[in-house]
């Protein structure tokens, strides 16, 4: 591996993590460091924490051949949801109902500049609980990463509505 | 048959107040049915008092509430745990689609649940044994669970029709995003500041977190701009969605087999060092449920009372460890979607370890109608295994009305 590869993977390790756990190892790390960072890092918490139906993030890729998976699941138990995924212009799938299982996308070089758009809609069929959640796995990039999403519906029936939208990018070219 | 339903039942409680006091358990409902919490049902705890924990959070709540704080053993307490739902990690798909398809071990899987109870009686105990803790831990899991009915099927393509339609009016709202110059400009800065930030010495841990900041401004700046969008973007088709999925409800038809077993434990005197076995049972329920001709179900089930008492033929009581088998059938009338159910179940009990007892045998007759959700009128009508409790061999339980309050779901 390059020394601009292990440089890349270093700085992922240290950049915005998406998830709850993340943040609260980052927290953790820099304990010691002034105190707004330490509000900034449990703004960061309370914000993975949050409910969201929109992403518009990006995902870190490098100049490697390796490939590049994609995995959705939907919930929560026995809602029902329909999903279209699109990489740019190409359509993955087109009304998918039910999880979009592990795919590969193309390579890190291939894909990088690409946009990766996800809607969903999730309707709330279960008898249990009002929560709908979808939440896009991506691996094989300079980090693996989890995009959680969810929002509770006020009414039984009501549905929800999920835009994600993920570019490629890879920071060193 | 719902207007001679409510005719019959009415005239009947009316005759049967008074003999409806002669019982006060009542005729057990759904005998022919493999327990859902064998552990408490093996110690008699009502189905209203289980803690069903859904996740890890839920269940710590459950024991520190039933444990004192963890400050003590707990006296009375029933959970279930579906090991599945409750360590989810990784668990496939459990949408509806999902649980259409789910099939083989993924039925075993997510019908697993472990049932434990914790009984302690007190001086005035009357059915179990005074000052007396009692143990339970039971199983149970379904081989088949049956398919999903012609009307739920139909009912989730009239979801997805709908869905269809509203995902091309949503794609078309991310594509008006994408497409705005003030995104493209925000989302070309946002790159610019990470390229920035990739590039910085790794121990320059303030600079790399003033990025981190900025970049998070932007990605909030970015979806907040989607999410106005998208509560902007309405439809008639998000109403048609809940017109269809505000009724929606599963029922499957279909084979069933489901299996469930549990041991339960006696400490005397409510000392961990003089224990016995309680009684111990395994029950399977295999079955048949039509589209139109309603559910025939076939009972097995095991049960083993150590240290019973029993009267011989000659008067003489005496001490021993029964074991019974029951086996019967039980034809529910009843379909998918149904507000009203009537069944009739027959068990006959033949006693595996004594020439002394007589074999017993029950028939029940069952009805309920959902009057709203969460809101049911049963009756319930029939001879029990000891006829001796009820008066000429009759056990007649009255009109029953359940309430759920709350919500209710």
């Amino acid at each position: 591996m390059t020394t601009s590869k292990k440089n890349v993977r270093k700085a992922a390790k240290r950049s915005s993590a998406n998830t709850t756990e993340k943040v609260e190892k980052e927290t953790v790390k820099k304990l010691v460091q002034p105190k707004t960072e330490i509000k900034h890092i449990k703004a960061l918490v309370m914000q993975a924490e949050a409910e969201k139906t929109t992403l518009d993030t990006v995902y870190i890729v490098d100049d490697s051949n390796i490939q590049i998976t994609l995995e959705v699941n939907v919930g929560a138990e026995g809602q029902t949801s329909d999903m279209t995924i699109m990489l740019d212009k190409r359509v993955v799938v087109q009304n998918l109902a039910g999880d979009f299982s592990e795919t590969p996308l193309g390579t890190n070089n291939q894909l990088n500049g690409e946009k990766l758009s996800i809607v969903a809609n999730i309707a709330d069929t279960s008898r249990d609980t009002n929560l709908t959640n979808l939440t896009i796995h991506l691996k094989g990039g300079v980090s693996p990463n989890n995009f959680p999403l969810c929002k509770t519906v006020n009414e039984q029936g009501d549905s929800e509505d999920y835009l994600c939208l993920i570019e490629f990018f890879n920071p060193l070219l | 048959m719902k207007m001679i339903f409510l005719i019959m039942l009415f005239s009947v409680v009316s005759f049967f107040t008074a003999k409806s006091q002669i019982d006060s358990e009542g005729v057990k409902l759904d005998l022919l049915k493999a327990p859902s919490s064998p552990a408490s049902n093996l110690l008699g705890i009502a189905a209203s008092d289980i803690d069903k924990p859904t996740d890890v959070s839920a269940f710590m709540l459950s024991l520190q509430k039933g444990t004192g704080n963890y400050t003590a053993l707990p006296s009375n307490y029933a959970i279930d745990l579906a090991p599945y739902w409750l360590f989810k990690k990784k668990m496939g798909d459990v949408s509806s689609e999902g649980l259409k398809k789910s099939k083989g071990s993924d039925v075993f899987k997510q019908t697993f649940v472990v049932s434990f109870a914790i009984r302690n009686t007190d001086s005035s105990e009357t059915v179990l044994k005074p000052n007396t803790v009692y143990g339970g831990l039971g199983f149970k899991f379904s081989i088949f669970r049956g398919d999903y009915d012609k009307q739920t099927i139909k009912q989730l393509g009239e979801i997805k029709k709908w869905q269809d339609i509203q995902l091309s009016i949503k794609n078309k709202s991310l594509a008006d995003y994408t497409a705005d110059v003030s995104v493209i400009e925000l989302q070309a800065r946002r790159k610019n500041l990470i390229k920035e930030k990739f590039r910085m010495p790794v121990d320059s841990t303030l600079k790399i977190a003033e990025l981190d900041t900025d970049i998070a401004e932007i990605t909030n700046a970015l979806e907040k701009r989607l999410l106005e969008l998208n509560e902007n973007t309405n439809s008639d088709a998000k109403a048609k969605i809940k017109e269809v999925a505000a009724s929606f409800q599963t029922a499957r038809v279909g084979f069933t087999w489901d299996v469930s077993g549990g041991i339960s434990a006696q400490f005397l005197n409510r000392r961990f060092d003089n224990s016995k076995v309680y009684n111990a049972g395994v029950w399977t329920t295999l079955g048949y449920t039509g589209e139109k001709s309603g559910s025939l179900l076939f009972l097995g089930r095991l049960l083993y009372n150590p240290d019973e008492i029993f009267a011989k033929d000659n008067g003489v009581y005496d001490i021993g460890n029964i074991f019974t088998f029951d086996f019967g059938g039980r034809y529910i009338y009843s379909f998918p979607q149904s507000k009203f159910n009537a069944s009739m179940e027959g068990v006959y009990r033949s006693v595996l370890s004594s020439n002394t007892l007589n074999p017993s045998w029950r028939v029940v007759f069952n009805a309920d109608y959902s009057i709203w959700e969460n809101q049911k009128l049963t009756f319930s009508f029939g001879r029990n295994f000891d006829g001796a409790i009820s008066k000429d061999g009759n056990l007649i339980a009255a009109l029953t009305f359940l309430k759920g309050f709350g919500n209710k779901r």
